[in-house]
């Protein structure tokens, strides 16, 4: 491991336009980098990511790099900000995929789901046309989403069905609500 | 806990990073050299209507050099300054001769009388700068050999307005003054001075 005037002093040839020392540089900050992004992020997919995305940020600002400023600080700063960066997309991500998983289940074909509604409408809206449903699309619904599958053939038709005729009741509901209003209907 | 990153994951992030090193470095060096074009504008602007093609050429081959240069880094991109001053100054003293006697650059023989020795005393003045630069540089030759070119180039775009008779002076000038003294730098031992 390089010490940090030592890697002070070949970054600032990095930041000159030595490329001889690019590979010097590079091998002595990525492993700090990654596991800084991976304490924050908390998986190693992430912080390769994030990591990946501060090496790169890193190289491409290395212009700016001012002889006596601390290297390894810039980086570390800058993988702290990018492993951040990283896990908040992640939280949205999962956050929304939950809501149009739900949808997709219930939805085979036709239009897709996020045509049709906000994200931040999704779960009120979603659970306001299931609670229109009749009990036994209910259940049908509340079975798919959880993911229950009959043990006979029968009982799979029969969910198929319950399951198809909701989608087909949702899929009015959300029509009815999220139409913009006719003018000329009365 | 988080294992090391796997080698294909850092092949792929070193690539990435050098891609990236590289693009901020070549949109770095277009925007220094961008900034002569107006220069390049100016000396189309001044020159005989015979002379375009050569300061247009001349003026392509000074922003691409430039451009190179600045992307390069290095003693390369160190010589940028004292290049493009010396090349200023050698085009300024061209243009302001010519300011100095009207149109007499664009047209008769008259005009040598001031555009001549102007062009060689810049040429003399910009292979000055050159060397005074080098010779604070580790390695001077990238350092001369930039300096010099970008010097050569600017004035010749000005003192192209003569014809070839100012361009050569120039270059006659500079090279009388850069040739021995770089000679001298470029077979000095190393480490005579400090390298900057």
């Amino acid at each position: 491991m390089l010490p940090p005037d030592e890697l002070d002093g070949l970054f600032a040839r990095v930041a000159d336009g030595d490329r001889a020392a690019f590979g010097l540089v590079f091998g002595a900050l990525y492993p700090r980098v990654h596991a800084v992004c991976a304490r924050i992020t908390g998986n190693s997919a992430d912080a390769d990511d994030a990591a990946q995305a501060t090496m790169v940020k890193l190289f491409e600002q290395s212009h700016r790099y001012e002889p006596g400023r601390s290297a390894l600080g810039w980086a570390l700063a800058l993988a702290v900000w990018e492993a951040r960066t990283v896990s908040r997309a992640n939280q949205r991500r999962s956050a929304r995929s939950s809501s149009e998983l739900a949808l997709e289940r219930l939805e085979d074909h036709g239009r897709p789901a996020d045509d049709l509604l906000a994200d931040n409408e999704l779960e009120r809206l979603l659970a306001g046309a299931i609670a229109d449903l009749s009990a036994t699309q209910q259940a049908a619904v509340q079975a798919t989403l959880r993911g229950f599958i009959p043990a006979d053939a029968a009982g799979a038709a029969t969910l198929r069905k319950q399951r198809q005729r909701a989608v087909v009741q949702l899929r009015d509901w959300f029509t009815r609500r999220l139409r913009p209003s006719d003018p000329r209907s009365p | 806990m988080t294992s090391l990153p796997q080698m294909p994951t850092l092949d792929a992030a070193r690539a990435l990073a050098e891609r990236a090193y590289e693009r901020a470095r070549g949109r770095r060096a277009l925007q220094t050299s961008l900034w002569l074009l107006p220069a390049v504008a100016v000396a189309l602007a001044l020159a005989h209507v015979e002379r375009r093609v050569e300061v247009v050429l001349l003026g392509l081959v000074l922003v691409a050099s430039v451009w190179l240069a600045d992307w390069r880094g290095k003693e390369w991109g160190r010589a940028l300054p004292a290049g493009l001053a010396g090349g200023l100054l050698t085009f300024g003293a061209a243009i302001s001769a010519r300011w100095v006697m009207g149109d007499c650059c664009t047209s008769g023989d008259g005009c040598s009388d001031w555009c001549v020795p102007a062009c060689a005393t810049a040429g003399g003045l910009a292979g000055l700068l050159t060397v005074l630069d080098a010779g604070r540089a580790a390695n001077p030759l990238p350092r001369i050999v930039t300096s010099a070119s970008l010097s050569a180039m600017g004035g010749a775009m000005g003192c192209a307005c003569v014809g070839y008779a100012g361009a050569g002076a120039m270059l006659i000038a500079m090279s009388l003054v850069i040739l021995p003294a770089g000679i001298w730098l470029v077979r000095r031992p190393l480490g005579a001075y400090p390298a900057r």
